[in-house]
C-alpha cells in the first residue's frame, strides 16, 4: 500500500479522467454480467432454451447486475485503498489537519424533528455547540430546531428543552426553535419552509436528522470545503452508526464501520462530483438549493401521491441538473447517526424508503438528469425491486428444475434431463458467491490494520463471521418482506411517514417477534412439506433459504435485546473504533453520557396538555412563544370556548388529539384554563385534574392535613 | 358556612397559592411563605363570599398582582400576556437565583429591570423571505405515456389481470409440454 497523499490540491477532473473512471467501472460490471450470462446460457443450451429458461436469463441479468455492481464498488474501493487513497476527493481541496481558521460563511444547522426523543435532540445540539466553541467557530453557526411534531407532549417538551439549552449555553439568538402550524410535505417541506423564511440570511445549511451528531471540527471543515469550491452545491458526509446497545444495532454499526469505507471509496471512484444526497449529515449551498431544488410534483393522477417522499435523491439530481457539483466526503471523521434498534423497526423504515425509492422511477427517464443520478436512482429502485425479482427467479428456477427432473426420470436416453451438474453451473455458483463475499473479505483486510480498534484481529474476524451468518439467515425473510412492500406500493397502499423508533427499551418479546414474523416460518414449513413430497432433491439446494425462514422470528427476538448486545461488547465482539475512549470525539462522548430519562409526568397520558395548563413555567413558555391571536370568527370563538370548558369539566379524555391541538394553538384559551385550574375549589375539579393538583402539592412544601380539610385533594 | 369549613376553605386557598408559587420557581421558600401569607391576609380582608370561594379570591388576587408586577417591569410589547412573558423573561435572565426576593416586593431593583428589558428569547431571527417554488419538471416519455393512459387508472385490476394471464400462460405451457412432449 502506498503512503497516503494528503496534498491539498486534488487531481484536475478533466473529461478524460472522468470518462476513464466511468468506463473502467461500468465496463467491469458489464463484462462480469456478460460472463455470468454466458455461463448460464451454457448451462441451459444443451437442451435448447425453453421459455422458463428465457425468463430466468432475463431475471438473472437484472439481478446479477446488482451483485456485480456491489462487487466492483468494493473492488475499486480496495484498489483505491491500496494506492493510499483517492486523489480526487473533495476534502483534498483544503488543508488536511490544520484547523480551519479565518472568517466563515454564515451557516445554519437545521434539525427537522417530528415527535422525536427531545432530550436526545437537544443533547446533540449542546454537544455540537461545545464542539464548535472548542474550534473557536461558534460565531459562524446558528442552530434551528424545526418542529413538525403533532403530539402535545413532544411540542411542549421541545419548547422547554429549547429554553433550557439556550439558558445553559447563553445561546439565545443563536439557537432557534420553529414550530410549523401546518406541517405540509413532511421533512422536505419543513426544510423548504426554513429556506423561505431565513435561507437568505445564510450561505450554507447543514441538514441533520434528529439522531445526528457532527463534530465541530467536521462542521468547520465542510464550510471550508464549500468556501473553497464555489461550484459545489452539496457535500454529503458518511455518517457512522453509533451508540447501539441491542445486538441488532451493534451488528449493523459494526458492519457499516467495516464495509462502508471500501464501498464509499468505490462510489467516489466513479461518480466523483455526481454523488448522492442522503437527506442528512450534509452541507448544502442554500442559494441554488432555493432556486433549483424545490421538489416538483410527480405526474401521478392521484393528488395524494404527487408529493415526493424520499426527497434527498431528487434534490441531488436537481442540484446536478442546475450545474452544481455534489460530492461525497466519505473519508471525513466526525459524522454520526443512530440505527434502528431491531429488525421490525428497521423494516418499518425500509417500508417508507421503499415507497420513496419507487417514486423515483419517474426521474429515471426524465430529460437532463445527470447520468450519475440516474444510476443512483436505478440502484435505489433495485434495492427493493430485486426482492420480488429474486423470489420470481427462485420460483421459476424451482419449477424448471422439477420439470427437468421429471423429464429425466421419464427419459431412457443417457445424458438427457437435468444438466445442472455441468461445469458451467459450478463456475457460476462459485462466481456468484465470490462476488457476494469477496467485498466482505476485502473490507476485512482493509480494516485489519486497525484491528485493535475493533476488539483485536480474532474477535474482529469472529464478528464478521457472526454478522454474515445472521444477515444470511435474515436475507430470505427480507426478500419476502420487501416483496410485500413493493406489491403493496404498486397496489397503491399508502405508507404513513411515522417517527422512526430509536429507543432500545427491553427489546422484543418472543410473542411480539412471532406475531411480526409468523409468515416466513409458515411458508418455510409449507415449502419443506411440498418439496419433501414432490421434489426432495431440491431441499438441499433451498436449505439456506428455508433455514432463514424458519429462524427469523427467533433471530429477530434475540438480536433486539440490549443485554445481549452489551454482553457481546463485553466479549469484544462488534466493537467499533468510536467506542474506544481515545478515539471517541468529545461530542459523541457527551451524547453517549446522556442519562436515560426517568418516567415523569410528561410520560403520563395527556402529560403535555396537562403541563401546558397546570405548570406555570411550561404554560408561560408555550404562551409566550405563540403568535398573537388574529381576530377569530364568532363560530371559532364559540368552538374554542366549548373545548376548554369540556377539557376542564370532563378531563382530557373528552377531547381528541385535533381538539387538544386546537386549544394548544390558542394562547387565550390556555391562559383561561391556567387561571381556572388554579382558582377552582377541589370539589369542582374533575378527578383527573384533581390528581394533577395533588401532584403539584406533592412538589410543594405545603404540609397537608390527612383528612377532613378542604385542602386535601 | 361553619367556622370549621371556613377555615378549611382558607387553608385550601393558602395551600393552593403556595403550590402555585412553588411551581412558578421564582423565589426562595421563605419569600414564598411571606408572599402567600400576605396575599391570603389581604384577600381575606376584602373577601366577599358572594363572588366565590376563598381559593378563587386568593388566586385571583395573586394572579392579578403578579400580572401587574410583571407589567411594571416588562416592555409594552408584552401586553396581554404579562404573566407568561414575565415568567419566561425571569427564567431567561436567571432572575430566581439572582433576585430571589424581588417578586411582588414593591418596586423591582433597577438591575432586574434592566436585565428583563434586555432579555431576548426570540425563537427565530428576522425574516428574510425568499421565493422557493418548484420549477416545472419534464419527466419525458414516461410522463406522456402516463398522462395519455392514466385518465382513469388503478393498479389493482391491472395486477389481477396480470396474475390471471400469468396463470393462463403457465397452464398453456404445462399443457403443451404434457400433450406434445419433446
Amino acid at each position: 500500500m502506498n503512503a497516503p497523499d494528503d496534498s491539498p490540491t486534488p487531481v484536475p477532473l478533466t473529461a478524460e479522467f472522468v470518462s476513464f473512471r466511468r468506463a473502467t467501472f461500468f465496463g467491469a460490471i458489464g463484462v462480469t454480467v456478460a460472463i455470468a450470462v454466458w455461463l448460464l446460457w451454457r448451462t441451459f443450451s444443451p437442451e435448447g432454451i425453453s421459455v422458463l429458461e428465457w425468463i430466468q436469463i432475463v431475471l438473472f441479468v437484472l439481478l446479477f447486475q446488482q451483485v456485480a455492481t456491489g462487487f466492483w464498488l468494493a473492488m475499486f474501493g480496495f484498489l483505491t485503498f491500496l494506492r493510499g487513497g483517492d486523489p480526487a476527493r473533495i476534502d483534498r481541496t483544503i488543508e488536511p489537519a490544520r484547523p480551519q481558521n479565518g472568517p466563515r460563511s454564515a451557516t445554519a444547522i437545521v434539525i427537522p424533528v417530528y415527535n422525536e426523543d427531545v432530550a436526545r435532540v437537544f443533547r446533540a445540539v449542546e454537544a455540537m455547540w461545545d464542539g464548535l466553541r472548542a474550534e473557536g467557530a461558534e460565531d459562524g453557526f446558528d442552530f434551528f430546531i424545526l418542529s413538525d411534531s403533532n403530539r402535545p407532549e413532544s411540542w411542549l417538551r421541545e419548547e422547554t428543552a429549547w429554553l433550557e439549552v439556550c439558558r445553559k449555553l447563553h445561546a439565545f439568538g443563536r439557537i432557534f426553535y420553529r414550530k410549523r402550524r401546518t406541517p405540509r410535505n413532511g421533512k422536505s417541506g419543513n426544510v423548504a419552509d426554513f429556506c423561505r423564511r431565513w435561507g437568505a440570511r445564510y450561505r450554507y445549511m447543514v441538514v441533520l436528522d434528529a439522531d445526528s451528531v457532527m463534530t465541530g471540527r467536521l462542521l468547520t471543515r465542510l464550510v471550508a470545503m464549500m468556501d473553497r469550491n464555489e461550484r459545489v452545491g452539496l457535500i454529503q458526509t458518511a455518517p457512522r452508526l453509533v451508540l447501539g446497545n441491542t445486538l441488532f444495532r451493534r451488528m449493523q454499526q459494526f458492519a457499516a464501520r467495516v464495509y462502508t469505507p471500501l464501498f464509499a471509496g468505490g462510489s467516489n471512484y466513479w461518480h466523483l462530483f455526481g454523488a448522492n444526497y442522503w437527506g442528512h449529515n450534509a452541507i448544502v449551498r442554500i442559494q441554488p438549493f432555493i432556486e433549483f431544488c424545490d421538489l416538483p410534483d410527480l405526474p401521478d393522477p392521484d393528488a395524494r401521491k404527487r408529493h415526493i417522499l424520499s426527497h434527498d435523491t431528487v434534490e441531488a439530481a436537481l442540484m446536478r441538473k442546475a450545474g452544481f457539483d455534489v460530492w461525497f466526503a466519505y473519508e471525513e471523521d466526525g459524522s454520526y447517526e443512530e440505527g434502528p434498534p431491531n429488525l421490525p423497526d428497521s423494516l418499518a423504515r425500509d417500508r417508507r424508503w421503499c415507497q420513496g425509492n419507487l417514486q423515483h422511477f419517474w426521474f429515471l427517464f426524465a430529460p437532463k438528469i445527470d447520468f450519475a443520478n440516474r444510476f443512483h436512482i436505478w440502484m435505489g429502485l433495485m434495492g427493493y425491486l430485486s426482492s420480488p425479482l429474486w423470489l420470481l427467479f427462485l420460483v421459476v428456477g424451482s419449477i424448471d428444475l422439477a420439470w427437468k427432473h421429471r423429464i429425466s426420470l421419464l427419459s431412457a436416453l443417457p445424458g438427457s434431463g437435468v444438466s445442472l451438474s455441468g461445469e458451467a453451473v459450478g463456475v457460476l455458483v462459485v462466481a456468484t458467491f465470490a462476488l457476494l463475499f469477496v467485498p466482505k473479505i476485502l473490507s476485512l483486510i482493509a480494516a485489519l490494520r486497525n484491528a485493535r480498534q475493533y476488539g483485536g484481529p480474532v474477535r474482529m474476524v469472529l464478528s464478521v463471521l457472526l454478522e454474515t451468518a445472521v444477515w444470511t439467515l435474515f436475507a430470505p425473510s427480507l426478500m419476502l418482506t420487501y416483496t410485500r412492500f413493493v406489491v403493496s406500493n404498486l397496489l397503491g397502499i399508502q405508507v404513513k411517514w411515522n417517527t422512526q423508533n430509536r429507543s432500545e427499551n427491553e427489546g422484543l418479546t418472543l410473542r411480539q417477534s412471532l406475531r411480526t414474523f409468523w409468515f416466513p416460518p409458515v411458508l418455510g414449513i409449507s415449502v419443506i412439506v411440498l418439496l419433501g413430497v414432490q421434489a426432495p432433491y431440491e431441499l438441499w439446494l433451498l436449505s439456506p433459504i428455508l433455514a432463514g425462514w424458519l429462524l427469523t422470528p427467533f433471530l429477530a427476538w434475540l438480536t433486539s435485546k440490549p443485554g445481549l448486545g452489551i454482553r457481546a461488547r463485553g466479549l469484544g465482539l462488534f466493537v467499533i473504533p468510536e467506542e474506544l475512549p481515545e478515539s471517541t470525539p468529545l461530542e459523541l462522548r457527551f451524547v453517549a453520557g446522556m442519562e436515560t430519562p426517568r418516567e415523569d409526568d410528561w410520560s403520563l397520558p395527556w402529560g403535555g396538555l396537562a403541563r401546558a395548563v397546570v405548570d406555570p413555567l411550561t404554560h408561560a413558555v408555550h404562551v409566550a412563544l405563540l403568535r398573537n391571536r388574529q381576530a377569530l370568527s364568532e363560530e371559532t370563538e364559540g368552538y374554542l370556548e366549548e373545548l376548554r370548558v369540556k377539557l376542564l369539566d370532563d378531563g382530557p379524555e373528552a377531547l381528541d388529539l385535533r381538539q387538544q391541538m386546537a386549544l394548544l394553538w390558542d394562547a387565550e384559551s390556555l391562559q383561561w384554563l391556567h387561571r381556572e385550574f388554579w382558582s377552582r375549589p377541589v370539589a369542582r375539579l374533575h378527578p383527573w385534574w384533581r390528581a394533577r393538583l395533588r401532584a403539584e402539592f406533592a412538589a410543594s412544601t405545603v404540609p397537608q392535613r390527612r383528612s377532613g380539610a378542604a385542602g386535601v385533594v | 358556612m361553619s367556622t370549621g369549613n371556613a377555615q378549611d376553605a382558607w387553608d385550601e386557598a393558602l395551600a393552593r397559592l403556595l403550590a402555585y408559587l412553588t411551581a412558578m420557581d421564582i423565589a426562595g421558600l421563605e419569600h414564598r411563605m411571606r408572599l402567600a401569607v400576605d396575599l391570603v391576609t389581604r384577600a381575606r380582608e376584602n373577601y366577599d363570599p358572594a363572588v366565590g370561594p376563598p381559593v378563587e379570591a386568593v388566586m385571583d388576587l395573586a394572579l392579578k398582582e403578579l400580572t401587574q408586577w410583571f407589567a411594571g417591569v416588562l416592555p409594552p410589547s408584552a401586553k396581554g400576556r404579562e404573566l407568561a412573558t414575565g415568567l419566561m423573561s425571569f427564567r431567561v435572565v436567571h432572575a430566581a437565583s439572582r433576585w430571589p426576593d424581588a417578586v411582588l416586593s414593591g418596586s423591582p431593583p433597577e438591575e432586574l429591570r434592566a436585565a428583563l428589558a434586555a432579555a431576548s428569547w426570540r425563537t427565530g431571527p428576522d425574516l428574510s423571505i425568499s421565493s422557493m417554488t418548484p420549477r416545472s419538471m419534464n419527466y419525458g416519455a414516461m410522463e406522456s405515456l402516463a398522462q395519455e393512459t392514466w385518465h382513469q387508472f388503478a393498479w389493482a385490476p391491472i395486477l389481477r389481470a396480470a396474475a390471471i394471464w400469468t396463470a393462463i400462460f403457465f397452464a398453456t405451457l404445462y399443457a403443451w409440454e404434457r400433450i406434445w412432449p419433446q
